[in-house]
């Protein structure tokens, strides 16, 4: 049972040098939607560590950190998120919908989307909503081989802003462009210019439609593939094979994407998107019969040399599901996709007293 | 159900919980119940002590019994 709506966390990421605080003030310079974000900033710093993560509301004040949320970072981020939900709570911080955490120009965005979903208080009243990577105009292949953050970063993008495009030639945004989409063909690319728009910077990214097709000649260290999908396994056998397959290669798979059938309809299919061991709510999309046989499909970012296995997996896991009576408890809302603490932990003494000292906030409803 | 296809080679069972959750059983008669499957692996491995893992080999032989 929610009682709250969770509220949206955004995470700005980018090498450093990129942008990322620009644009994240000119997003709130002015904006109408200022007054309902907060801003987290975690900088590579030299701070003490106690002080890694200072929380700032919107452009009422700037924080300042060292360590890097992604690694040394890590409790002081679940601290200081936890910090901000308390104040939204008790009106410190009223009207807050969003939260915009500006990583540290080598962070790694997947291993904080891994904090979150595994904080049971993080997961329960916060929902990932995008992740917004600032790649500058002129990056190149070369300079993205050689630091693997940055590859991280942009791979577990669902927006991809290019910045300081005024500053080069127009033909190297292109150039920017179709590396970027070389290494992450599920993301959102903006180019941004004078007219850029920064009201739906964190907006749902439109992704682009349908499975999109692959670029095979990139140099990236990624493996991304594409998997075809017919309509002999729909949604809820996908769901099983997937679950295990996250729990147990999640550290290896940045990113995917799949339009997945659902048992009887003709008319409807299941967008599922992911990145680690999360998946995001699945969407539902309306497909006609023109699009029926080409638009199943999945595509995979992996961080090592993965579609052979993945492939004969999917494979044999169709021949296994074929003709089994599939019996999912909530199978359609529940894959659902909170990997945190199941609902019976609520009762376990244990969580119940560690619980104790939290405000009303986190008081949890009984099942 | 499919579920099983996939930890019955490990000695364990899953139930469908009055449709709402799972119940995994061992073949000690211990049983657990988890809201959802992404809690449903974590607790088979936790008591099989590793994770069923759908690119192994393995896995398929173990569909097959």
């Amino acid at each position: 049972m929610r009682l709250n709506n969770r509220i949206r966390l955004h995470i700005l990421t980018g090498f450093l040098g990129s942008g990322k605080s620009t644009l994240l003030r000119r997003y709130l310079h002015g904006s109408a939607l200022a007054p309902r974000v907060a801003v987290l900033i975690n900088e590579f710093g030299v701070v003490a560590i106690d002080h890694t993560l200072v929380r700032a509301f919107s452009n009422h004040g700037q924080s300042l950190a060292g360590g890097c949320a992604c690694c040394d970072g890590d409790a002081a981020l679940r601290e200081s998120l936890l910090s901000i939900l308390t104040q939204i709570e008790s009106g410190e911080m009223r009207g807050v919908e969003d939260i915009v955490l500006e990583t540290s120009g080598v962070s790694d965005p997947s291993r904080i989307l891994g904090t979150i979903a595994g904080e049971m208080h993080l997961a329960e009243y916060l929902e990932v909503s995008n992740c917004v990577t600032v790649v500058e105009v002129g990056t190149d292949a070369r300079l993205v081989g050689r630091f693997p953050e940055m590859q991280n970063q942009i791979a577990s993008a669902s927006r991809i802003v290019l910045t300081k495009g005024d500053q080069h030639p127009a033909y190297a945004s292109e150039g920017t462009a179709s590396l970027v989409r070389s290494i992450n063909p599920l993301a959102e690319i903006v180019i941004m210019d004078e007219h850029t728009d920064f009201a739906p910077l964190f907006a749902p990214a439109t992704a682009p439609q349908g499975v999109p097709a692959l670029a095979r000649d990139h140099q990236s260290k990624f493996n991304t593939f594409h998997l075809e999908m017919d309509e002999s396994l729909t949604w809820p056998a996908f769901s099983v094979w997937l679950t295990a397959l996250l729990h147990c290669h999640g550290d290896q798979i940045l990113r995917f994407k799949g339009i997945i059938p659902l048992p009887g309809s003709m008319t409807q299919a299941l967008v599922l998107q992911g990145v680690r061991h999360r998946v995001y709510e699945p969407e539902h999309i309306d497909i006609d019969d023109s699009q029926r046989a080409t638009a199943f499909g999945l595509v995979f970012i992996c961080a090592a040399e993965m579609e052979d296995r993945i492939s004969t997996a999917l494979a044999r896991f169709k021949k296994l599901s074929a003709h089994q009576a599939i019996s999912i408890p909530n199978a359609e809302k529940a894959m659902p996709l909170k990997w945190g603490q199941p609902r019976w932990a609520k009762d376990d003494p244990e969580v119940v007293q560690r619980d104790a000292h939290l405000p009303r906030f986190f008081s949890r409803a009984r099942p | 159900m499919l579920v099983n296809k996939m930890v019955s080679a490990l000695g364990l069972r899953v139930e469908d919980y009055d449709g709402e959750a799972f119940n995994i059983q061992v073949a000690n008669g211990a049983t657990q119940k988890v809201s959802n499957l992404g809690e449903l692996w974590h607790a088979v491995e936790r008591l099989h002590g590793a994770p069923v893992d759908p690119l192994s080999p393995q896995f398929l032989k173990a569909g097959q019994t």
